[in-house]
């Protein structure tokens, strides 16, 4: 399957080949795009509507701005932003996978979204947007299934306007042991089986508790971030570090 | 766990169910669409702004509204009644900063609204139910109204000081290794799971 030149990358714990972990991951997303919301709220016990919340608090989204929901999936942080941005503003809901967009159109469609929402499929690491385009970009739980986090964290800086602001929300590394204990024995034993019952899908679900495990941790993000040019980055701990909200500035 | 958020979240939600029961509600929402009303709360570390559409978001952030309303918790019930506002502030019990006229446009809206409960209820239980309901909710509104005082207060208290749960160092350790055994039993279920199931397999 792989010969001596083609690049490796990991797939959860697994290493695959660079250019197969893309079409991987789709296939995960797209197996679990329907029971996707059922299931989100199902493993984190309506915690991660929470921690949404805290990330479009932090935005500073307002009449008029234009904001970019990336790995958006099913729309949950689009359909809030377009009411705050208003009809003079712009949301645009890219995701790599149709599968999750039109599940996302569709849900927004029943919400009374409409207008000032466009949905495009994208891949976070070649954005097909104009230099200086966004004033807000969020990327929720999505960052940690891309492959090449370097390069889409340069793209998401090249499409943001100076003065813009860049949110990733991910799951991180909890700062207590105890804490990293149950997490453990949480992701790696019980959301498996939910993930059967409910989805009928545990190595999906496998999956992204591996996935977890292998994405920076808070400080790594943070100097990735820098890396590329963010500068005034920092980033908050939720629930005890399960979760980061980590912020950057393009000046 | 994100308190502030878990409060607005359940405000939020609240509020829009609320005022979904009234059908006039979107019409009577149009004219404040895209305005924003910031509470200021003594009681909260921040102020909850309230974004409106043709529904009603609240985030908890500090963002530059066109109104800002500061007062403590014990006098917002007086809020729905507009004709007090001027009262309130002479008391100095309330502080409108930037577009008064929005506070009062929005006192409005929440006055205006004419839910008629008992035609809700009876929906899901039909017309004697209801009725018999309806005399029970007054009955124990005036019951209701005490115990709303209490928890009020009891609200104020735990929202003023998020404490951190402290957990005694020996307790943390017990727990740390009653969870290393969990996780080795579970593991060993696991173990003979996959094997009842290769033997079923093979049967
Ligand atoms: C866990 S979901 C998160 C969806 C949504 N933001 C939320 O918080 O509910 C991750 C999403 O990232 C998308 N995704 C994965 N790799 C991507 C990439 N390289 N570019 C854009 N989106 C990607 C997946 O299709 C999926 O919809």
């Amino acid at each position: 399957m792989s010969d001596a030149h083609s690049e490796q990358t990991h797939f959860g714990f697994k290493t695959v080949d660079k250019d197969q972990k893309a079409s991987m991951v789709a296939e995960v997303f797209h197996s679990v795009a329907a029971k996707y919301d059922i299931m989100n709220d199902m493993m984190s016990m309506g915690i991660h509507r929470l921690w949404k919340r805290f990330t479009i608090d932090s935005a500073g989204a307002r009449a008029g701005h234009k904001v970019l929901d990336l790995a958006g999936g099913t729309g949950d942080l689009t359909a809030k932003f377009s009411r705050l941005v208003g009809p003079t503003g712009q949301v645009v809901l890219a995701d790599i996978n149709q599968s999750m967009l039109e599940v996302g159109r569709d849900k927004l469609r029943n919400l009374g979204v409409v207008g000032n929402v466009e949905f495009v499929q994208a891949n976070a690491e070649e954005l097909p947007f104009a230099d200086n385009t966004f004033d807000i970009i969020t990327i929720a739980f999505g960052l940690r299934n891309v492959t090449d986090k370097d390069k889409a964290l340069a793209s998401m800086y090249r499409v943001l306007k100076p003065g813009g602001r860049l949110l990733v929300l991910e799951f991180s590394k909890p700062t207590q042991d105890w804490l990293s204990k149950v997490y453990d024995l949480y992701s790696f034993k019980v959301l498996p089986q939910m993930g059967k019952l409910i989805a009928n899908d545990a190595e999906s679900y496998q999956y992204l508790a591996e996935s977890i495990r292998m994405h920076p941790d808070q400080d790594t993000l943070k100097s990735m971030m820098e890396a590329v040019g963010f500068e005034q980055t920092t980033y908050h701990n939720l629930t005890g570090g399960i979760v980061a909200l980590h912020k950057g500035f393009k000046f | 766990m994100p308190a502030l958020q878990l409060l607005s979240a359940t405000l939020e939600s609240a509020i829009n169910r609320v005022l979904a029961l009234d059908e006039n509600s979107a019409k009577r929402l149009r004219p404040l669409a895209g305005k924003r009303l910031a509470l200021h709360l003594q009681e909260l570390s921040q102020p909850l702004l309230f974004v409106f559409s043709q529904r009603i978001d609240i985030l908890v952030c500090d963002d530059e509204p066109d109104c800002l309303i500061s007062l403590s918790m014990s006098t917002l019930p007086q809020l729905t009644d507009s004709s007090q506002l001027t009262e309130l502030i002479r008391q100095q019990k309330l502080s409108v900063r930037g577009d008064m006229q929005l506070a009062q446009d929005i006192s409005a809206l929440f006055k205006e609204l004419d839910i008629d409960w008992q035609e809700h209820v009876s929906r899901y239980t039909g017309d004697v139910v209801a009725h018999h309901l309806g005399r029970v909710v007054r009955d124990g509104s005036q019951w209701l109204s005490n115990k709303a005082a209490l928890v009020k207060r009891q609200l104020r208290d735990a929202l003023a000081e998020e404490k951190p749960v402290l957990v005694p160092k020996g307790r943390q350790l017990q727990f740390n290794r009653d969870l290393d055994a969990l996780t080795k039993r579970t593991e060993a279920l696991d173990k003979r799971i996959a094997a009842l199931s290769s033997v079923k397999e093979s049967v």
